[in-house]
């Protein structure tokens, strides 16, 4: 039996998990820094927030796990991509953790990690993979040892989008500021019109954003929205955009499976949008919650293990971090 | 064995940020020139420790090209110096420094054995 304990810190969420080589998830405990409504979370607070509570965390995910440390073989951690800060302090203490308890480490990119982790919660075996999260927004397909980027956004993810709009109307960013807006969402009834802008298989969202943040600004000026309506009118328009270009993928590579992942992929809403878009392609969508879709430790240590176990470990004099680490830049031994 | 670049080759940035060859040439080498200087000693009674804290430190690099950074030990003393023109740089790049260095002692503390 292979345990592997990992750590994921990239963002506002701090989160250890620990995975068995069968796919066993043993713990995955998660630490979330909220900031208060209007603002977003800056780098190095989110790393004294990471800082100080990730010891706490690795205790009680071992806990949880009924494990001692040394029953751990190996440490995974998030090399990137991601915020500086935050990914130096979660390696710092990784490397401390390895040198202590004589354990190898392995550095693991964190959006191969999302799709890894959705292919293991879902058995999905060759989808077209959407992932969406507020640092990250792409189209994915996997091709000859790469995870293949098909389309992206050119600007802003489409959760920067959702989470500066939640700053714009000030609504709490707890437990996040996307799932408040899914909330006021529903009760939206009508349909504002916003700048649409896919190009070909790529997004931008900066205009709609703009577009919308001056709706909210300019009241004085204009036709009066209410907040339900901006929020429904806005996941309208952004999600359709996604299953576009998810749609145009399926169809060039010849694929009739969506994984959504990330933390954008817990929208229920954007589950039922590529749900009818698949299922007028006979085709079939899987989905996360939000356990798994939004980031988590053991989706670290289930990537750092299919990495692991074909003999890559990382040296340590080469466990650095970096804020731009490109998806396609992975060589995936683990696939044929 | 063709030299020539294949025309469907993907060209990847394959560099980390902050650690490309222009970076290395501009990088400071030397303390000697400096105005300010910051040292500082720590003895972490097992000289393995030191060695574990130094060689979790050492990794990630300064991101600014105007500090000098340099870690030395003797025996269980960890001895740190950084230097730069800038008072308000050193001053920061310190900070900085003192954020991980509690954060790699904190973990030493939790599951080292004393």
């Amino acid at each position: 039996m292979v345990y592997i304990m990992g750590f994921e810190g990239s963002a506002n969420k701090l989160g250890i998990g620990i995975v068995k080589d069968d796919g066993t998830i043993l713990s995955n405990i998660r630490h979330t820094f909220i900031t208060p409504p209007g603002e977003g979370f800056l780098p190095k607070d989110t790393a004294k927030h990471h800082r100080s509570f990730i010891l706490s965390l690795v205790e009680k995910s071992l806990e949880e796990s009924k494990l001692k440390p040394s029953d751990i073989d190996c440490l995974a951690y998030t090399k990137g991509p991601g915020m500086g800060p935050p990914l130096r302090s979660v390696a710092v203490t990784v490397r401390m953790l390895s040198q202590l308890w004589d354990r190898p480490i392995v550095a693991v990119n964190h959006c191969i990690a999302h799709i890894e982790m959705g292919r293991l919660i879902t058995g999905a075996v060759d989808p077209t993979i959407l992932y969406v999260s507020g640092g990250n927004t792409q189209v994915i397909s996997y091709s000859l040892k790469k995870y293949r980027i098909f389309g992206e956004t050119i600007d802003i993810a489409v959760g920067n989008c959702l989470d500066r709009f939640a700053r714009v109307i000030q609504i709490p960013n707890d437990p996040s500021p996307g799932y408040n807006i899914e909330q006021l969402a529903k009760k939206g009834k009508n349909l504002i019109e916003l700048p649409y802008i896919t190009k070909g298989m790529d997004v931008s969202f900066s205009g709609i954003l703009s577009s919308i943040e001056g709706m909210v600004k300019n009241k004085q000026n204009k036709t009066q929205h209410s907040v339900e309506d901006l929020c429904y009118s806005l996941q309208e328009h952004l999600f359709s955009m996604l299953v576009e270009t998810a749609e145009r993928a399926l169809a060039h590579c010849g694929q009739n499976e969506v994984l959504a992942v990330g933390g954008v992929g817990c929208n229920q809403r954007l589950q039922e949008m590529i749900q009818q878009m698949i299922s007028q392609r006979n085709g079939k969508s899987f989905a996360i919650d939000e356990r798994y879709c939004i980031d988590n430790g053991a989706m670290i240590a289930w990537a750092g293990y299919l990495i692991f176990k074909n003999g890559t470990t990382t040296p340590l004099s080469q466990t650095t971090t970096t804020q731009r680490f490109r998806t396609d830049q992975v060589d995936v031994t683990w696939r044929d | 064995m063709s030299t020539e670049k294949k025309e469907d080759d993907i060209i990847l940035d394959e560099d980390d940020d902050y650690s490309d060859e222009d970076d290395e040439n501009k990088k400071v080498k030397s303390a000697d020139n400096l105005l300010y200087k910051y040292s500082v000693d720590i003895d972490y009674k097992k000289e393995q420790y030191a060695k574990f804290i130094m060689n979790s430190l050492i990794v990630d690099k300064e991101i600014n090209l105007n500090i000098f950074r340099d870690f030395k030990i003797n025996n269980s003393v960890l001895t740190v110096l950084y230097a730069a023109n800038s008072a308000d740089e050193l001053r920061r790049s310190v900070n900085g420094f003192y954020d991980m260095l509690i954060m790699a002692s904190r973990t030493l503390n939790s599951y080292g054995t004393f």
